[in-house]
């Protein structure tokens, strides 16, 4: 049972990280105000220093956005261009019906949020017909009206970080929908190959992949923003975010605070749980240890009462049942080191989806602690051993 | 008080509860290498006298003498290792321990005294004719075999003494004679016997025969000297 907690608790934090990165990235990578003001967004090539694990540390994952606004038949939505296999892998709690957008197809193929697929009557196989603004004049886009869509990303940010779910981060180009009623559209069709459900803003969204977003919105190798899954069982978030901001120069960085924090939250108050378990079991333990020692010792009192009358130091019988005790702890401890691993994988199995590893720290952690038990236990029935009267002992038949 | 007397009571009385007198002022002397039985009915005090003498119990007035000590005065500690050191003891019940060999349950003996010494052990266990069951558990063993294993226990740590409550009790004729040959033998070597029994041949047997009636002596008579 210790040996189950001691096992789960190390490896703990690694899955507690890994299980609330359903909850999604928990740090946003955007273009600095400067690169705002000039319309530069986030290239590929910077994106891919994330993966320098030498000067980043903990990313865990990572997808990259491309925004855009478009039509279909009249209706207004956000067109996002994403890498789907990054996607799959920061925000897991994805629903997705039929398939996935294939990142490396040639294929114009596109997802839709279920509440578009519902209003416009789409199936999957369907073909969509796409309008896409265009971007006449860079400057002109979102960062053209700088007074009010400078600022909208930031806030889109920053109330994404009071959100759960961290998706909504995307939500920000839904604000500036309105004003984008006027320009002009070019007509593209897709295949529609899966409706994506979330219960966020995604619903509303229609998703394209990257490149050919990059393509289709003249924006070569660029993308609005990074979403970024950091581990926080480490280090801070704190130092994976200015590691990024120092390796990629001209971006910033948007923690979503929230995330951390109901990460760390959750570990200490799981942490808690399982030491308040580990000491109520140790407890347990003792107490069924020190009973079966009283037992014992009541069960051979005559042995004992014997030694005595045969002049045993009080030491020595002492050492015979420390002795006993001892090993009964090693054995116990043994037996509980194995049934103890196979404990943490199921319950890693079951909880976490995934198998908790071996600490070799934790045998002779285990060993000590249950040899140590059973000794403290024994202390009370040792020393009713050691008072034993022989002459009381011995009389009796 | 003689000089050779390794045992001596003096006065030495017990008494149960504050009211039971179990001993009524006793003063016996046993001489070094001397075999006395005790000898007296059920509850007249045998058991009772036998624990003091084996320094296991207090008496509640009076004092006893064993080999130059006053044990009376001794601590319980002291009283242990005065035990370990001149008395050997042998009980009706052999209170062998079950699990341990008839080897091993010697060499306990030499654990508690000082250090274990197989040869020793195997030797006494040969002494006593036990050299063929040396690996067997007390359950192995016969009454009369655990009880050769118990007197071999009482003698690996050399005792001046041997006190044995009716070491013959538990056994047949035959059985107890071959205990009774034994501390014949151990009695022409010098050791101090002092047994307490039922049994009126062994009464005849050793050098004098104490009698105990409610816990006072009658008619001590000496058998031989
Ligand atoms: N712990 C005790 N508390 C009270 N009375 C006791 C205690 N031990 C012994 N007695 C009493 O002391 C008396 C003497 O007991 P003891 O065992 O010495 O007799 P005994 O001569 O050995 O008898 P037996 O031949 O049956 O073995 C008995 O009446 C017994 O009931
Ligand atoms: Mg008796």
């Amino acid at each position: 049972m210790v040996s189950t907690l001691v096992n789960i608790a190390l490896d703990l934090n690694g899955k507690v990280a890994k299980e609330l990165r359903a909850f999604g990235a928990n740090l946003v990578l955007l273009p600095d105000d400067i690169r705002e003001n000039n319309g530069q967004l986030i290239s590929m090539d910077e994106i891919d220093k994330l993966k320098d694990t030498g000067r980043i540390n903990d990313v865990y994952g990572y997808a990259p956005y491309l925004y855009s606004i478009g039509k279909i038949e009249e209706q207004n939505v956000v067109i996002v261009g994403g890498q789907f296999e990054n996607i799959k892998k920061i925000s897991p709690w994805w629903k997705v019906e039929g398939s996935w957008n294939n990142d490396n197809s040639d294929e114009s193929t596109i997802m839709v949020g279920n509440k578009v697929a519902a209003k416009l009557g789409y199936k999957i196989g369907d073909t969509v017909t796409l309008n896409i603004r265009e971007e006449t004049d860079k400057k002109e886009s979102f960062t053209e009206k700088t007074d009010k869509t400078e600022k909208i990303p930031v806030d889109g940010i920053s109330s994404a970080s009071q959100s759960l779910n961290g998706d909504a981060a995307k939500r920000w180009p839904l604000n500036i929908l309105s004003e984008m009623n006027q320009g002009k559209y070019t007509p593209k069709q897709f295949k529609l190959v899966g409706t994506v459900s979330t219960g966020g803003s995604e619903d509303n969204q229609v998703f394209i992949k990257l490149k050919e977003a990059q393509l289709l919105f003249g924006k070569k190798a660029q993308v609005n923003l990074v979403q970024i899954s950091v581990l926080t069982n480490k280090n801070p978030i704190e130092i994976t975010a200015s590691q990024i901001e120092k390796q990629i120069p001209g971006t910033k960085t948007r923690i979503l605070s929230q995330i951390s924090k109901a990460e760390g939250n959750i570990q200490d108050k799981i942490l808690f749980l399982m030491v308040l378990v580990t000491v109520l079991t140790l407890i347990g333990s003792g107490l069924s240890v020190m009973s079966t020692m009283t037992t014992t010792v009541l069960e051979r009192r005559k042995e004992i009462g014997m030694m005595k009358a045969i002049g045993a130091q009080n030491k020595k019988i002492a050492a015979i049942f420390y002795a006993e005790a001892g090993a009964v702890g090693l054995i116990g401890g043994i037996a509980g080191y194995i049934l103890g691993v196979l404990m943490a994988q199921i319950v890693g199995k079951s909880v976490f989806d995934t198998f908790i590893g071996f600490h070799l720290a934790v045998i002779p952690v285990t060993l000590v602690s249950t040899v140590l038990l059973a000794l403290i236990s024994s202390k009370i029935p040792v020393g009713q051993a050691v008072n034993i009267d022989p002459v009381i002992t011995l009389r009796g038949e | 008080m003689e000089k050779n007397n390794i045992i001596t009571t003096m006065n030495l009385s017990k008494c149960y509860n504050g009211k039971t007198l179990v001993l009524d002022n006793l003063n016996i002397a046993i001489k070094k290498g001397e075999w006395a039985n005790i000898m007296g009915p059920s509850g007249s005090g045998k058991t009772t006298l036998l624990n003091i003498l084996s320094c296991l119990d207090r008496p509640t007035d009076g004092s006893v003498i064993i080999n130059g000590t006053e044990v009376t005065r001794l601590s319980q500690d002291e009283m242990a290792a005065f035990r370990r050191e001149n008395i050997g003891l042998v009980f009706q019940q052999y209170h062998l321990i079950p699990y341990l060999t008839a080897l091993e349950n010697v060499m306990l003996a030499q654990h508690f005294h000082s250090m274990v010494d197989e040869k020793e052990a195997k030797d006494t266990l040969e002494l006593v004719g036990l050299g063929h069951r040396l690996d067997h558990i007390p359950a192995h063993l016969s009454g009369g075999e655990q009880q050769r294993v118990s007197i071999a226990r009482a003698l690996i740590n050399q005792p001046a003494i041997i006190l044995a409550d009716e070491p013959t009790g538990n056994l047949d004729r035959a059985n107890g004679k071959i205990i009774l040959d034994l501390f014949k033998k151990l009695h022409k070597k010098g050791h101090t016997i002092v047994i307490v029994t039922h049994d009126p041949e062994i009464g005849t047997m050793g050098d004098r025969l104490i009698r105990l009636m409610d816990g006072r002596t009658v008619n001590e008579k000496v058998t031989a000297l």
